[in-house]
């Protein structure tokens, strides 16, 4: 038998072998046990390999629990490396629902139901589904950019963020098709979605990110879902809203639980995160990221589609702001559910005073 | 009462106008009329209504370079005066596939969810050289699936939107790193086992330290690593101990074999249309070689995998090393193939030995 | 000794069988042309989206346009669909290693198999328990 060496011939040689690794591998005798959801990511948190380090050392980029070699190449390059600020509970339970809540805007929206409908419905769908496939363009490539700097210790949120990657993409895509399914075309794009200081891309510290992204941005964005019934013209409108609803809500769920766990186990960053806070309320209706925002093509064309054409404008504006005052209160239970409800007590938060004049 | 009278005759003639009662701000409606190509309508084929599709008149010019540094749709009307965004990938032969958009709708068709498709309860206790060997390849699929996830999310938001169907499939391909990642650390966990040792990681910094752009980070990922994965796969689908690990591999390897097409599609068109990179391809993959022999000396994941095809330690040594230089031979097979294919000719004479000489020996005359 | 005939009688029964199976719909589109030349005989099976479209009887020249070909004797393509039908074969994927049965034109088309490995399995398995 011989060693194996470059210079052997493999073709005949019986090799003999070291196996020194089984002695060297990470923790044994783990029995993962699949529950009535499958064999989930919760259902492997077990011995060591639940463990989640606070802070993490891992430069190779090994999976967690796995044996380190001391001559492996370090990968380097991760910024995220504190527990505290990428963590959330329950990510493994929001990423296995995106797993099985995944949907093909090509097969399970129902195209056929779409029929000719005014032009002026039909521009402002358009319009609006032009915005929105640009502001998707931002979810889709800020997680991306911080998921190759999270370390794989937390691969449970990172996780996450990758099936978020993958909602956004279907969500441009929906959108973008709704647009040129109909007679219509795409319209103006807005803008509303460069790199500008204050903006989501140029955020420095994930919670800042998220903050904007997930509590702020994809909120706002929700609530319009959510209240799709009252803009959509035909069972596809209605499919597409449906679908994409359920995916920003867990968009938004992890901006919650995330900023949950900042208010549970980081206090020394309650004024930070106030201040981010602060930050995205100025931009809730001013911002060009709010389609139902102050002004814009798309809030003009969301009272297009809301009253029932332009005629009737102001019809669909007091919808529409009914729809803004409603963005402002689901904001504040997100912020609420998060921990940092104190800001809409103390005087901090200039919220109420954007919903009485929402209500004016 | 006769001003009350007066605002509300006001109120009545303006009735139908937008932004005739009090408080509600004129619309300016300067959004309206404006569109590149209206009157477009798409309609559902045999696939439902696709990505590629929508790419009629004006929506589907995908240009050579794409400038617009913002995240204008391609096709709508931008906005003038925005502050760019900073795209460092612009032009087509950079990132191009000609099947990227079909890629995409694919991958989300033929997904799955590792947690309910896999048949975890038909993992039953095996022996313990073959658990801890099946463990330690696991874990170094793991590790491979990492590198894809943080390769293709380091590369994706540089990418101009002009070119959103690559932007798209590679969304579907990260999403496919983490399904993979999670899969392989279930069968690891599952049947009392645990994680083995790291692998070496001097292929995965390499492909992760891809300067030279996402074309070489292709050629490394996928022509190269990607390759070698999918021969892996393979193999071991074909060792597979239970119904479980059979789905496993099949799954995977159906995700990879996706990923393999873009990477050879996007390859073939880097090369038709950029004039050396033919020749700057030759010189990747024989850097890429060396690395990847070197880190192929390391004796754990082949010790491992001799072991998985042999049952068990016992024949290891030759039953199962037997099998892993049949395996060592496809993919040499495989990878030159695809070189020659995309007309990057490998050279036996200056690849590492220890590669070449699982290529078939040509007969002297 | 007479030469063993293959059995390939059930592709149509496996084609409308499939094309309404749950099972199949939910693996996903697949889109790959699959020739088979099992001795003399060869068939084109065209998948297209989530159906299996067109099943045809080719000669032999026709095969370029397959975009992979599963090549077998009729002795080992009959002992194939027996043995799968009892559960004792192993996959195609399994068998093209051993025996090297499936060629593609070029990189891209051999992929194919991979790509739509489990849509093929289904198809044959299906065939498998038609033909037994």
């Amino acid at each position: 038998m011989t060693a194996m060496s470059e210079g052997v011939d493999l073709a005949t040689a019986e090799i003999s072998l070291q196996l020194d690794w089984m002695d060297k591998q990470g923790e044994w005798g783990c029995e993962a046990k699949a529950g009535k959801q499958g064999l989930t990511l919760a259902d492997i948190q077990i011995g060591s390999y639940g463990e989640v380090p606070d802070l993490s050392d891992n430069m190779t980029g090994r999976p967690r629990g796995a044996a380190a070699r001391p001559d492996s190449y370090r990968i380097g390059g991760y910024t995220l490396r504190h527990k505290s600020e990428i963590w959330l509970e329950n990510a493994s339970f929001l990423y296995e629902e995106a797993l099985q809540r995944q949907w093909s805007s090509a097969t399970d929206v129902p195209w056929e139901t779409i029929q000719p409908l005014p032009d002026d419905i039909e521009e402002a769908e358009c319009q609006l589904a032009t915005f929105l496939t640009e502001v998707e363009f931002v979810a889709g490539d800020v997680p991306a950019r911080w998921i190759s700097r999270t370390s794989p210790d937390f691969f449970e949120p990172r996780n996450v963020l990758l099936a978020q990657v993958m909602d956004e993409s279907r969500h441009m895509d929906v959108f973008r098709k709704r647009a040129l399914a109909n007679g219509g075309g795409l319209m103006q794009a807005t803008g509303g979605t460069a790199g500008v200081v204050g903006s989501i891309d140029l955020a420095r510290d994930f919670t800042e990110m998220s903050s904007r992204l997930h509590i702020s941005g994809e909120g706002a964005v929700l609530t319009i879902f959510r209240m799709g019934e009252l803009m959509a013209y035909n069972e596809a409108e209605k499919a597409i809203y449906r679908l994409c609803a359920q995916d920003e809500a867990r968009h938004v769920a992890f901006g919650v639980l995330h900023m949950r766990y900042m208010a549970e186990t980081a206090p020394e960053r309650h004024e930070e995160i106030d201040c981010y806070l602060d930050e995205a309320e100025r931009q809730i209706l001013a911002g060009s990221q709010n389609p139902a925002g102050n002004q814009t093509a798309s809030s003009e064309a969301l009272a297009v589609l809301l009253g029932g054409g332009r005629d009737k404008y102001d019809e669909g504006f007091k919808k529409l702001m009914a729809i803004r005052k409603r963005q402002l209160s689901e904001y504040t239970k997100r912020v609420r559910s998060a921990g940092f409800g104190e800001r809409f007590d103390n005087g901090r938060s200039n919220l109420r005073g954007m919903m009485e004049a929402s209500a004016a | 009462m006769a001003r009350a009278k007066a605002s509300q005759a006001a109120a009545d003639s303006n009735k139908g106008q937008p932004g005739a009662i009090d408080g509600i701000p004129q619309p300016r409606f300067d959004w309206t009329g404006r569109s590149n190509q209206w009157g477009t309508r798409v309609k559902p084929g045999k696939h439902g209504l696709r990505l590629g599709d929508l790419n009629v008149g004006i929506y589907g010019e995908i240009p050579e370079q794409w400038q617009d540094q913002t995240r204008n749709p391609r096709g709508a009307i931008p906005r003038r005066g925005v502050p760019p965004i900073g795209y460092a990938i612009r032009d087509k032969a950079d990132l191009w596939a000609e099947s990227a958009a079909d890629l995409y709708e694919e991958a989300i068709q033929r997904r799955w969810a590792p947690a309910t498709d896999i048949p975890w309860d038909s993992v039953t206790p095996l022996n313990e050289g073959l658990e801890r060997a099946i463990c330690q390849v696991c874990t170094e699929l793991c590790q491979y699936a990492n590198c894809d996830i943080e390769t293709i999310s380091s590369w994706q938001h540089q990418m101009a939107y002009g070119y959103h169907e690559v932007k798209q499939f590679l969304a579907t391909a990260a999403f496919d790193g983490a399904r993979h990642f999670e899969a392989f650390r279930k069968r690891a966990l599952v049947n009392g086992g645990g994680l083995g040792l790291e692998g070496p990681g001097e292929v995965n910094r390499m492909i992760l330290e891809s300067r030279g752009g996402w074309t070489e980070a292709v050629a490394y990922l996928l022509l190269l690593r990607g390759t070698f994965t999918v021969t892996l796969l393979r193999y071991l689908e074909k060792a597979a101990c239970n119904d479980a690990e059979r789905a496993l591999y099949q799954y995977t390897l159906q995700d990879k074999a996706r990923h393999m097409a873009y990477g050879l599609e996007h390859l073939q068109y880097a090369i038709a249309h950029q004039e050396d990179m033919t020749l700057i391809m030759q010189q990747l993959m024989f850097i890429g070689e060396r690395v990847f022999a070197r880190e192929m000396k390391d004796h754990v994941l082949r010790e491992a995998l001799a072991v998985i095809f042999a049952g068990g330690i016992e024949e290891a040594g030759t039953t199962g090393m037997a099998t892993y230089r049949q395996m060592m031979t496809a993919f040499m097979q495989d990878y030159v193939g695809s070189c020659e294919w995309l007309g990057v000719r490998r050279n036996p004479e200056t690849m590492p030995r220890i590669l070449v000489q699982y290529l078939p020996q040509k007969e002297e005359a | 000794m007479a030469k063993a005939q293959p059995k390939l009688d059930w592709l149509n029964a496996a084609r409308e069988q499939l094309n309404v199976d749950p099972g199949y719909r939910k693996l996903g589109s697949t889109d790959v042309t699959l020739g088979l030349a099992i001795g003399g005989e060869c068939r084109l099976v065209v998948f297209e989206a989530f159906t299996i479209s067109a099943v045809r009887v080719i000669d032999d020249t026709e095969l370029r346009d397959a975009d992979i070909v599963i090549r077998m004797t009729p002795k080992d393509w009959n002992a194939y669909l027996r043995n799968r039908q009892k559960g004792r074969a192993a996959s195609l994927l399994s068998l093209d290693i051993d025996k090297a049965v499936v060629t593609g034109a070029d990189p891209l088309k051999r992929n194919k198999l991979a790509r739509y490995n489990l849509s093929i399995q289904a198809f044959l398995d299906a065939g498998a328990a038609l033909a037994a």
